[in-house]
């Protein structure tokens, strides 16, 4: 499956937040096989000393997917877009601009104003968004390499909320349709592959987790036993009458 | 001379240069991106550009995020 013009064997994308430690946060990486890890940017203090996430990410051959988390507007989101690249040299971009602490909610009208201007900077842009299918629409005709609808707030854990919307996203979508944000549990993440999604990004349900290198691996099963669950091809829901599954006959009656 | 780093008042000498200076204040290069004056300076330009008294050095760096 492919992003912009890179191709990934892994359907799992991992956020590197949270975690107790450096060295459990990189071996929950391996853990879970993912190819593409999400780092953010932040202005340091000048008189602390913080550990490098960078040279051990590098290390464990992940390609890196900075965010531009903190970003309250699409004029700080750019500034954040253009940093990231200074510091890693990718044009990668996750786009993230949530104006209101609370909640998190991603501001769309500076996110698709963003997604224009980056995306015309050359950026590949991956936009967090709320599950609306025609903001989607919007962000994919301005040029965006995915979409990144949200399952629940970000960190919730809530598992699949938006989940009528993100159907409706990945019925009308040209690009590959990431779902970020809220997915709690691995059967959230296949239940969201089942549907069809091309790839899920999880991070606190693993950071958080009392074993999260174990969980890693959890998710990494789950989302590619959903991916092949989507390409067996689900059977029909019935609602309603029962529809039986042997034939309907009485047991010792004649034959049908 | 004095610039501001971060909001942080530090003292340099005339004519440092941005690479100088992310050494002389022991600051992390690794995963550093730096605006000075709000523009964006690429790490391979470091070397050659040239700070000035009241310049203001906004260092950014890669942190664990989701």
């Amino acid at each position: 499956m492919k992003i912009a013009d890179r191709e990934f064997h892994s359907r799992l994308l991992l956020g590197t937040g949270k975690f107790a430690s450096g060295e459990l946060m990189v071996a929950s990486v391996k853990a879970s096989g993912t190819e593409l890890v999400t780092l953010a940017m932040r202005r340091i203090n000048p008189n602390e000393k913080t550990d490098p996430v960078l040279t051990p990410l590098q290390q464990a051959g992940v390609q890196l997917l900075p965010n531009t988390s903190g970003a309250r507007d699409a004029e700080d989101a750019i500034f954040a877009a253009k940093l990231a690249r200074a510091a890693t040299g990718t044009n990668w971009i996750k786009l993230e601009i949530h104006p209101d602490p609370r909640y998190l909610m991603p501001d769309p009208i500076e996110t698709l104003k963003a997604t224009e201007a980056l995306v015309k900077l050359g950026f590949v842009v991956m936009p967090y968004m709320h599950a609306d299918p025609v903001l989607a629409k919007r962000l994919e005709e301005a040029g965006s390499a995915v979409v990144m609808p949200l399952a629940a707030p970000i960190g919730s854990n809530n598992g699949l909320r938006t989940r009528d919307f993100i159907e409706m996203i990945i019925e009308q979508a040209n690009v590959p349709v990431v779902v970020d944000a809220g997915i709690g549990k691995p059967s959230d993440a296949m239940q969201a592959m089942e549907m069809g999604v091309d790839f899920v990004l999880v991070n606190t349900a693993i950071a958080s987790a009392h074993n999260p290198v174990q969980m890693a691996a959890c998710f990494q099963e789950a989302v590619v036993t959903g991916r092949r669950a989507f390409e067996a091809g689900l059977g029909v829901q019935s609602f309603g009458a029962a529809v039986a599954s042997s034939p309907l006959t009485s047991f010792l009656g004649a034959s049908a | 001379m004095n610039i501001l780093v971060n909001d942080v008042s530090k003292e340099l000498p005339e004519n440092a240069s941005l690479q100088q200076a992310m050494a002389l204040l022991a600051l992390q290069t690794e995963g550093a991106a730096v605006a000075v004056n709000r523009e964006i300076i690429h790490p391979q330009g470091w070397a050659e550009f040239i700070l000035n008294e009241n310049d203001e050095l906004v260092v950014f760096k890669l942190v664990a995020g989701g």
